[in-house]
C-alpha cells in the first residue's frame, strides 16, 4: 500500500524538481527527494489523505515560489559577469551593439516600408481584387483614360467584374460657406464609394438619381468638413456653389478615407454635360474581379468587348484597345524598384552585421579558452559555463535590438521620402512588429549560433589542454577559414553596394544638369479658377487677365508675369491632335497619334517663364483677336512636323472631333522644348495659342521676381481678391520645387539612402577587417617574434602582415564587382544617363574599399612589427 | 578572506533564515531535521517546505553562514543523499547579532508609551 503511495508522490516531486534551474538541481536534488520522502512518511504516519494533500500543498507552493527565484538569481549572475566581461572589454561589446543596432534598424525600417507599400493591401474592400482598368491608346500602346459611355457599355456588358465604377478627377471652384477655393476634387458614379467600401460618416452617399437630378450632390471629406464647415452636423442638405453651379452636400467621408490623388470633395456625374461623350476619355474605371474569374480571362473578355464597341464606334474608338491590372500594382509599379534596392541593401547590411558579431565572438570564445578553461578546473560545470557564455551573446542582441527599434523609428521617417505622393496617400507606414521580431530573432539566432559553437567548443576543452595553453591559443584550421569568408564577403557587399550608390548619385547629378527648358529659380506658379458662371463672356475673361498681370506685374520684385493653361511637371498634361496644312489627313482612328501638348499662354508666360524663342516671333498683345488665328510651336513639334524646313508661315488646325477641324492657324514663331512630363521623360510636341482666344476657366499665374520673395504669395493672393473676391487661389508653388519634388527629391533620396547604407557596410566591413588582422596577429606572436629573431625587418613583418589582410580584401573584392555586375541589370531602369556598368563607380569604390583596407590592416601591422622577439619566445 | 566580514551587513534576516540559523545552533542536522525542528519550535507557526529550505540552504551556503558537516550517523540510520548543515563561526555571529538587534526592538517597544501592554514571554 504504502509502496504504491510512494511512486506517484515520488513521479511528482521529481517533475516539479524539472522547475529548478539544473545547477541548483545538481546541488540539491537528491537531498531534496530525501527530505520530501521523509516528510511523507511523516504524513502517512499522522494517517490519512488530509495530511498528504498539505504536503503536496505546501511543497508545490515553496517550489512554485523558489524556483523562479533561483532561475532569476542565475540569471542575475549571469548577466552581473556579463557587465564585468564588457567592462573590462568594451570594445568589443560597443562594436557588436553598434553594428547590430544599425543592422536591426536599418532593416526594420526597409522593411516595414516595404511591408506598408507593396505588401499590405490598400486600405478599400476587397483590395486584392480591385483592378483598374484603362484604354489603351492606337498605335502607341500608352495607357490613357475612359470615355463615360464606354465605361458604361462594359459595365453593362461584362461578365468578369462585380461592380464596376468610374471617376474624373478635377478640380473645382467652391463657393458658399467662407472664401471662394480651388479645390481638387472628383466626379464619381454612384457605386465608387460602396466599391471601395467606403460609407459616409454622416449623410448618404451618391445614389443613381443624384446623374440626372439636374444639380450635382457632393459629398466631402472630414478634413474640408472641419476646415471649412467648423465640423457642424447641419452641413448635410447645404448649398453651395460648385463651378458656379447650386450643389447639394448629402454626406461628410470618413475621416479613414485615403485616396491616391489628394481630394475633398466626391461630385455626382451630370449626364447631360459634355464629359459623358464617347470621344471625351476623362474617366478612370475600378471594378472587383469576380472570384473565380483570372485576371487573364477578364482580359480576354475586355478586349472582345472594347473590339465590339469599336466596331459600333468606329470614328471615337477604333484601334483603341484596354488594359486591366490591379489597382495596387499600377500605383507602385514605378516605386517598387527602388523599394526593392534599398531592401536589398539593407538586408545586406545586416547580413554583415550578423556575421560580424559572429566573427566578434569567434575571435573572442578563443580568446577566453583559457579563461573558461580556469573556471571549469574550479567545479563551474559545462551546462554552466554554456548558459553563461549563451547569455552574454543574447544581452548583446538583445540590446541591440533595443537600440535598433528607436533607429528605424527616425529611419523609416526618412525612408518614406521615397514614395511618390500618389503611394503616400494611401499608405499607412508604420513600424511593423512582425518584421522588428524577425530582425530582433535574426540577431537573436546569430547571437546563439555564433556563441554556442565557441562554447560548446569551450566548454568541451581539455582542462589540462586549455590550462597549459592558457589563453593563448584557440582557434585554428577550420574557422580560421569561417572568419576569413566571412569578412570577405562583408568587404564584397560592402563595395557592392558602394559601385550601386555611386551610380545613383552619378545618375542624379545628369538629372539636375537637364535643362527644364524654362527658368525655374525665383519663379513661382499659382493656379486661378474663374468661375463659368460670370466669365462666360470672353471678353470678360480676357479683361481680367489682363488686369491681373497688369496689378502683379506692379507689385515689388516682380519683373515679369504671365498666364499659361498648364505648368510643367504639376502633373497635367492636356493634349489635342492636330493636322498639318498641305500633309495626306490621316485616317479616321489614327488621328490621336499626331499629338501635341496644349497650352494656353498670355505674352507675359514666355517673359516670367524665360522660354527661349528660337525663331519667329512669340505670342504679343492683340494676338488673341487676330484672324487668321495664330499659334507658336516648340522645336520637337516644328522638327517632327517640317523636318528641315522654316516652320515660320506654316498653318495647322486642331481635331474638334472625329472628323471635324478648327480655323487654319498659322505659325508665328518656334519656342525651345519644355520639360513639361518631367525631367527624365524627352519633350513632346507642344503648341502655344493665346489666351483669350480659347475657352479658359482655369489657368497658372506664373510670375517671376528678381530676389526670393517669401511674402509673394500673400501679396498675389491680395491682388486676385482686390479684382474679383469669388475667384479661387491654388497653391503658391515655387518652380524650383515642383521640378524638385516631379522629378529629383526622390533620386536625391533613394540615392542618399543608399549611400548610408553602403558607408555603415563599409564600416562594419572595415572594423570586421581590423578584427580578424588584429585576432591574427595575436594568434602568431610566437611565429613572428621568431622571424623577428630570425632577422626579420620591421618592413617584412608589416608586409607580411597587411599582405594577409590585403588579400581578404582582394578576394572581397572579387566577389563584390561580380555582385555588381549581377546588379546591373536590375538597375538600368533606376538610372538616368549612366551605364550600370560604368567604369568610374567601379574603379572608385574598389580604390576606397583598397586604401580602407589597408588601413585597417596596417595597425595591426605596426603593433606587430614591433614585437619584442625574446617576450614572444619566453611566452612558450 | 582577509578582515572578519561584519555581520550586520547581512542584517535583518527574513524569519525563515532566522528559524534555520536557530535550528543549526545547537546540532548539525540534514534538511528534513530542520523543517522538524523549525516546527516544533514555532509550535506548528512556520512550516518549511523541501522548496524552500533548500532555496535557504543555498543562500546561507553561499554567504557562508552555514557550512557541510563531514560527520555522519552510523551506516544503518544513514540515507546517502543526506547531507548534514551545521553554523559557521560567521553564522553564530550573525545570528547572535540578528538576537541582539530583536532584543533592542523589543525594548523599544516597551519604553514606548501606550504599548504598555507589551509583553515577550
Amino acid at each position: 500500500m504504502t509502496a504504491r503511495r510512494r511512486r506517484p508522490s515520488r513521479g511528482f516531486f521529481r517533475a516539479l524538481l524539472a522547475l529548478f534551474p539544473f545547477e541548483f538541481r545538481a546541488d540539491f536534488g537528491p537531498e531534496m527527494e530525501a527530505t520530501f520522502e521523509d516528510q511523507e512518511r511523516e504524513a502517512a504516519l499522522r494517517g490519512g489523505r488530509f495530511w498528504q494533500a498539505r504536503l503536496w500543498g505546501r511543497t508545490l507552493a515553496g517550489v512554485l515560489w523558489t524556483a523562479p527565484r533561483e532561475h532569476l538569481d542565475m540569471l542575475r549572475q549571469d548577466a552581473a559577469f556579463t557587465f564585468r566581461v564588457i567592462r573590462r572589454g568594451p570594445g568589443f561589446a560597443l562594436t557588436a551593439i553598434l553594428t547590430l543596432a544599425l543592422g536591426i534598424g536599418a532593416t526594420t525600417a526597409v522593411f516595414s516600408l516595404v511591408n506598408a507599400v507593396l505588401l499590405r493591401p490598400l486600405p478599400y474592400r476587397d483590395a486584392g481584387r480591385l483592378m483598374m482598368i484603362r484604354n489603351t491608346a492606337p498605335k502607341t500602346g500608352a495607357g490613357w483614360s475612359v470615355s463615360y459611355a464606354d465605361f458604361l457599355d462594359w459595365k453593362r456588358q461584362n461578365r468578369s467584374f462585380e461592380g464596376m465604377e468610374a471617376f474624373n478627377l478635377t478640380q473645382f471652384n467652391l463657393t458658399g460657406g467662407g472664401q471662394a477655393a480651388r479645390i481638387a476634387g472628383m466626379r464619381a458614379s454612384p457605386g465608387l464609394l460602396p466599391l471601395l467600401g467606403v460609407r459616409p460618416a454622416l449623410g448618404r452617399g451618391l445614389l443613381p438619381s443624384d446623374e440626372s437630378a439636374g444639380q450635382p450632390s457632393l459629398l466631402i471629406t472630414h478634413g474640408l468638413w472641419l476646415r471649412r464647415f467648423g465640423g457642424a452636423r447641419d452641413v448635410i442638405g447645404r448649398s453651395v456653389s460648385v463651378n458656379g453651379r447650386s450643389s447639394t452636400i448629402v454626406g461628410v467621408l470618413p475621416p479613414s478615407f485615403m485616396f491616391p490623388i489628394s481630394i475633398d470633395v466626391v461630385a455626382s456625374i451630370d449626364r447631360d454635360a459634355g464629359l459623358v461623350e464617347r470621344g471625351n476619355r476623362a474617366f478612370e474605371v475600378l471594378a472587383h474581379l469576380k472570384p473565380g474569374v483570372s485576371l487573364d480571362a477578364a482580359r480576354r473578355e475586355m478586349d472582345t468587348l472594347a473590339r465590339r464597341i469599336a466596331a459600333e464606334h468606329p470614328a471615337e474608338n477604333l484601334g483603341w484597345g484596354v488594359t486591366v491590372a490591379g489597382f495596387q500594382e499600377m500605383l507602385v509599379r514605378t516605386t517598387r524598384p527602388a523599394l526593392l534596392l534599398l531592401l536589398a541593401a539593407v538586408s545586406f547590411v545586416l547580413l554583415i552585421a550578423c556575421s560580424n558579431l559572429g566573427i566578434l565572438l569567434l575571435a573572442r570564445a578563443s580568446a577566453r579558452s583559457g579563461e573558461v578553461g580556469v573556471r571549469m578546473a574550479l567545479g563551474a560545470s559545462r551546462l554552466r559555463m554554456l548558459r553563461q557564455l549563451l547569455t552574454e551573446s543574447l544581452i548583446i542582441s538583445g540590446i541591440a535590438g533595443g537600440l535598433g527599434i528607436a533607429l528605424a523609428l527616425v529611419l523609416l521617417r526618412a525612408a518614406s521620402g521615397l514614395l511618390p505622393p500618389f503611394v503616400a496617400a494611401v499608405t499607412r507606414v508604420g513600424v511593423d512588429l512582425r518584421i522588428l521580431t524577425f530582425a530582433v530573432a535574426a540577431t537573436l539566432a546569430t547571437g546563439v549560433v555564433f556563441g554556442l559553437a565557441p562554447a560548446l567548443r569551450a566548454s568541451k576543452a581539455s582542462l589540462v589542454e586549455a590550462l597549459r595553453t592558457g589563453a593563448k591559443t584557440g582557434g585554428v584550421g577550420c574557422r580560421a577559414t569561417v572568419r576569413g569568408a566571412l569578412v570577405a564577403s562583408e568587404v564584397g557587399l560592402a563595395l557592392m553596394l558602394l559601385v550601386v550608390s555611386g551610380l545613383l548619385f552619378r545618375s542624379l547629378g545628369n538629372l539636375m544638369r537637364v535643362d527644364p527648358g524654362m527658368r525655374i529659380e525665383n519663379v513661382v506658379a499659382a493656379e486661378l479658377g474663374l468661375p463659368p458662371d460670370r466669365y462666360s463672356e470672353p471678353e470678360r475673361v480676357r479683361a481680367f487677365f489682363r488686369d491681373l498681370e497688369a496689378a502683379v506685374s506692379a507689385l515689388p520684385g516682380v519683373d515679369a508675369a504671365g498666364f499659361v493653361n498648364q505648368i510643367p511637371m504639376a502633373g497635367f498634361n492636356a493634349q489635342r491632335s492636330f493636322i498639318v496644312e498641305g500633309r495626306p489627313l490621316p485616317p479616321v482612328g489614327k488621328r490621336e497619334s499626331n499629338l501635341a501638348g496644349f497650352r494656353i499662354a498670355s505674352p507675359g508666360y514666355f517673359g516670367a517663364a524665360a522660354i527661349p524663342l528660337r525663331s519667329g516671333r512669340l505670342l504679343a498683345d492683340g494676338d488673341d483677336t487676330r484672324v487668321p488665328p495664330v499659334v507658336v510651336v516648340n522645336e520637337t513639334l516644328a522638327r517632327r512636323s517640317w523636318p528641315g524646313e522654316d516652320p515660320v508661315g506654316r498653318r495647322i488646325a486642331l481635331a474638334t472631333g472625329p472628323d471635324t477641324f478648327s480655323p487654319w492657324m498659322t505659325v508665328v514663331g518656334v519656342v525651345g522644348d519644355l520639360r513639361h512630363l518631367g525631367l527624365r521623360a524627352d519633350p513632346q510636341p507642344e503648341l502655344f495659342v493665346p489666351l483669350g482666344a480659347a475657352d479658359t476657366g482655369r489657368a497658372y499665374l506664373v510670375a517671376h521676381t528678381t530676389a526670393p520673395s517669401p511674402a509673394l504669395a500673400r501679396a498675389l493672393r491680395r491682388a486676385v481678391a482686390a479684382l474679383d473676391p469669388e475667384v479661387p487661389v491654388g497653391t503658391v508653388q515655387g518652380m524650383d520645387d515642383l521640378v524638385e519634388e516631379e522629378s529629383i527629391g526622390r533620386v536625391r533620396i533613394s540615392s542618399r539612402l543608399l549611400l548610408a547604407s553602403a558607408a555603415l557596410a563599409l564600416l562594419i566591413a572595415v572594423v570586421g577587417l581590423y578584427g580578424l588582422v588584429s585576432y591574427m596577429v595575436s594568434q602568431r606572436v610566437h611565429e613572428i617574434g621568431l622571424r623577428i629573431a630570425l632577422g626579420a625587418s620591421g618592413k617584412d613583418v608589416v608586409r607580411l602582415v597587411v599582405g594577409r589582410g590585403m588579400r581578404l580584401a582582394l578576394v572581397g573584392g572579387a566577389i563584390g564587382v561580380a555582385g555588381a555586375l549581377a546588379l546591373s541589370g536590375v538597375l538600368a531602369n533606376q538610372l538616368y544617363g549612366v551605364s550600370p556598368t560604368d567604369p568610374a563607380p567601379l574603379v572608385g569604390a574598389a580604390a576606397l574599399v583598397g586604401v580602407v583596407a589597408l588601413a585597417a590592416s596596417y595597425g595591426p601591422a605596426r603593433r606587430a612589427s614591433r614585437i619584442d622577439p625574446m617576450m614572444a619566445l619566453r611566452r612558450e | 578572506m582577509t578582515a572578519p566580514r561584519d555581520p550586520s551587513a547581512l542584517l535583518p534576516l527574513t524569519p525563515a533564515m532566522f528559524h534555520v540559523l536557530l535550528a543549526l545552533a545547537g546540532d548539525e542536522r540534514h534538511g528534513y531535521a530542520i523543517i522538524k525542528d523549525v516546527e516544533i519550535r514555532t509550535a506548528g507557526a512556520v512550516r518549511l517546505s523541501a522548496g524552500t529550505l533548500y532555496g535557504l540552504v543555498k543562500r546561507l551556503l553561499a554567504e557562508g553562514l552555514i557550512e557541510e558537516s563531514r560527520r555522519r550517523p552510523p551506516a544503518d540510520e544513514d540515507d546517502e543523499r543526506r547531507r548534514y548543515y551545521r553554523l559557521t563561526s560567521f553564522g553564530r555571529r550573525t545570528l547572535l547579532a540578528e538576537v541582539e538587534r530583536l532584543e533592542r526592538a523589543v525594548e523599544l517597544a516597551r519604553a514606548t508609551r501606550g504599548l504598555k501592554s507589551v509583553k515577550v514571554s
